[in-house]
């Protein structure tokens, strides 16, 4: 059973066409990658899957219900969590902190007359996702303050902590040095199942090493999808990406 | 042993590292405990030139008034801690959601016209209806005081709904376009509020349960009222900023679309920062009539705005107890000027220019205020030490293996 559906899904701005109705859906426990050239529309249609947009026409159906007009907020809340091309985490707060917001935000908002650390379930949580993204040793360093890679670790933490099922990742190795990736690569890869995991990304390598299926897209519209070989194998996508 | 060992010293530095270490965990408790004896020390100094006086020590008495004239009186404590409580419920929006209010008037000006129109107006022969007259033969404070923040509340979510959607400079603009509506307001209605002659006739309030007359006529008494309600709701937001709704707040000042993303609906905890601080102000603005036992109609005007703004900043916005500092720094240099330093140079009448002055003077060059910059230096300070430490362990760790590769060998 697919857990995120798009049906002719499209956005635009003004005159530019940046997703032009896009059909996708992904099943539960996948790990899935979208590539396309820049400008292809991969972060805006990511945009419209987690709310950041909503659509100009079509619809996001995730888990069964139609959620196109469902605000930011209430989508993260029934399981949809992202990061962002260019890193976004609360620079000024400590990595303990970044981690324990987004994992306190699933139980409360308004709770004026408890102090977090009294909530024994949240340390334990912000614990164990400090364990899995290895941060647990700078947990009272200030987020700002560490290295770009630690730095988008920390945004996927962030994302966990929210406990999703659809986790999108947009570019998570974007500048990261080509160890770095290898290792992001292999630790996305233990994302997936129970986890349902969508990335856009550029590099390809990281794409082809992990991904059970590929979703290439160009100027906003579907063109191909299919296994690795299948993707490679594609005219079409030669033509319009690999040789570029 | 070696000499590079380090020496177990007390370095001025250190000296400071502890008191604000001491004053971030237990500043509230120790201010609070200062400002409970304050009157009796008042009064001690005030008796202290009596006696010097009866007991034909005229000189010294004359000295001891002179030293008194820089000695912050009980009336100014009692105006420094109505702003501190103002201040604090401001800095949930300054210092921790990140919204910068220039309307703060109009919930300080409500809070306390509220009060002020009930005691001037809910009595024989006025306005007011009779069964509203022959409900209370004096109308006790406690229900002008619950009225005031049940009208504050109202408003502030009110204009909260209103502005709080707005960001930045928008967001200044608007909150300080509506707090002019309720200024003009104040002064149109003069039948009601007294327009600019301010709001007088509100002599007589006094606590219904327990028949204790506070205003002008006994200051120590009104510091005491003042006092326990300050600390009351002072406490009240220093457990609302540590419990996890203020570190929503913190989350939503450093990244409004990550908080989103994490879940929080974020006009929604903008607005509940803007009702509690506007709630919290109207109770400040409500103690701020009390012992002048007048509403005058500077409190609902932009100046009141400014000046919390400037008293907030003074201390630290980023500091819980920033704006008790700023409070203190802000009256006291105003009472100094205008009482004190104008007796040897008539310039010092114009207070106003030299605390804008010191104003420019503290944006300029410690932007993070006075408390602000005490604790960055500290933090600071405790991290080369521990960078300093992390270092030491290393270089014996290193010592320790050398040696022990030097023994096996």
């Amino acid at each position: 059973m697919p857990i995120l559906e798009t049906k002719s899904l499209s956005k635009h701005f003004d005159a530019l066409v940046a997703v032009d109705s896009v059909d996708y859906s992904v099943d539960s426990g996948e790990l899935r990658s979208i590539i396309g050239p820049n400008g292809a529309g991969k972060t805006t249609f990511f945009n419209m899957i987690a709310g950041d947009l909503l659509p100009t026409s079509g619809q996001v159906i995730f888990d069964g219900a139609d959620v196109s007009e469902v605000p930011a907020h209430e989508r993260s809340h029934l399981g949809i969590g992202r990061t962002y091309q260019i890193t976004n985490i609360f620079p000024k707060l400590s990595v303990l902190e970044n981690i324990r917001i987004a994992a306190q935000s699933r139980k409360m908002t308004f709770n004026l007359w408890s102090t977090v650390p009294s909530h024994k379930e949240l340390v334990e949580k912000s614990d164990q996702i400090l364990e899995r993204i290895n941060l647990t040793e700078k947990r009272d360093e200030l987020a700002g303050t560490l290295a770009h890679g630690e730095q988008r670790y920390l945004e996927i933490g962030i994302a966990l902590a929210t406990d999703p099922k659809l986790l999108l990742l947009d570019e998570p190795t974007a500048g990261m040095s080509p160890e770095e990736t290898i290792q992001t690569g292999e630790f996305i890869k233990g994302l997936a199942d129970p986890l349902t995991v969508v990335l856009v990304e550029h590099d390809m390598e990281v794409v082809l090493g992990i991904s059970d299926k590929i979703t290439v897209l160009h100027n906003g519209a579907f063109l191909a999808e299919g296994t690795v070989e299948e993707v490679r194998a594609n005219a079409e996508v030669q033509r319009v990406y690999l040789r570029e | 042993m070696d000499a590079a060992a380090p020496k177990n010293r007390f370095t001025p530095r250190e000296f400071w590292a502890w008191i604000s270490e001491v004053f971030d965990n237990y500043g509230i408790l120790i201010l609070a405990g200062l400002l409970l004896v304050y009157p009796f020390f008042f009064s001690a100094l005030n008796d202290s030139i009596i006696w010097l006086e009866d007991n034909d020590w005229e000189a010294t008495a004359e000295v001891v008034a002179e030293v008194r004239g820089f000695v912050p009186s009980t009336p100014l404590m009692i105006q420094i801690l109505i702003y501190t409580l103002f201040g604090v419920a401001f800095n949930i929006l300054l210092g921790n959601t990140g919204m910068l209010s220039l309307g703060h008037c109009a919930f300080f000006g409500v809070g306390g016209y509220t009060v002020g129109i009930m005691h001037a107006w809910i009595k024989p022969g006025t306005y007011a209806p009779d069964w509203m007259v022959n409900a209370f033969k004096v109308l006790p404070l406690e229900i002008s005081l619950i009225t005031c923040i049940i009208v504050s509340t109202f408003v502030a979510w009110l204009i909260g709904t209103i502005c709080s959607t707005k960001r930045g400079v928008y967001f200044a603009m608007v909150t300080l376009s509506i707090s002019m509506i309720f200024y003009y307001s104040a002064q149109t209605f003069d039948d009601l509020t007294g327009g600019t002659d301010g709001l007088g006739g509100l002599e007589n309030m006094r606590l219904g349960s327990i028949g204790l007359r506070v205003g002008i006529m006994d200051a120590n008494i009104t510091y005491y009222f003042v006092y326990i309600l300050s600390v009351v709701f002072i406490a009240a937001i220093w457990q609302v900023l540590r419990s996890p709704f203020g570190h929503v707040l913190r989350a939503v000042r450093e990244n409004e679309n990550r908080a989103r993303i994490c879940g929080y609906n974020v006009a929604k905890v903008r607005l509940m920062a803007f009702t509690m601080s506007g709630a919290v102000s109207g109770v400040a603005g409500a103690l701020a009539i009390i012992y002048g036992e007048t509403v005058p109609i500077e409190n609902i005007h932009f100046i009141t705005s400014g000046q919390i703004v400037i008293i907030t900043l003074f201390g630290g916005a980023g500091t819980f107890l920033g704006p008790a500092v700023g409070s203190f720094i802000y009256w006291y240099l105003r009472q100094l000027m205008s009482v004190e330093f104008v007796k040897y140079l008539a310039i010092f009448q114009y207070w106003e220019a030299w605390v804008g002055g010191i104003f420019v003077l503290i944006v300029l060059f410690v932007p993070s205020g006075i408390l602000g910059t005490i604790r960055n230096m500290t933090l600071e300070y405790r991290e080369k030490k521990l960078l300093n430490r992390k270092a030491v362990a290393e270089a014996l760790a290193k010592n320790a293996d050398d040696e022990t590769a030097a023994d096996t060998e």
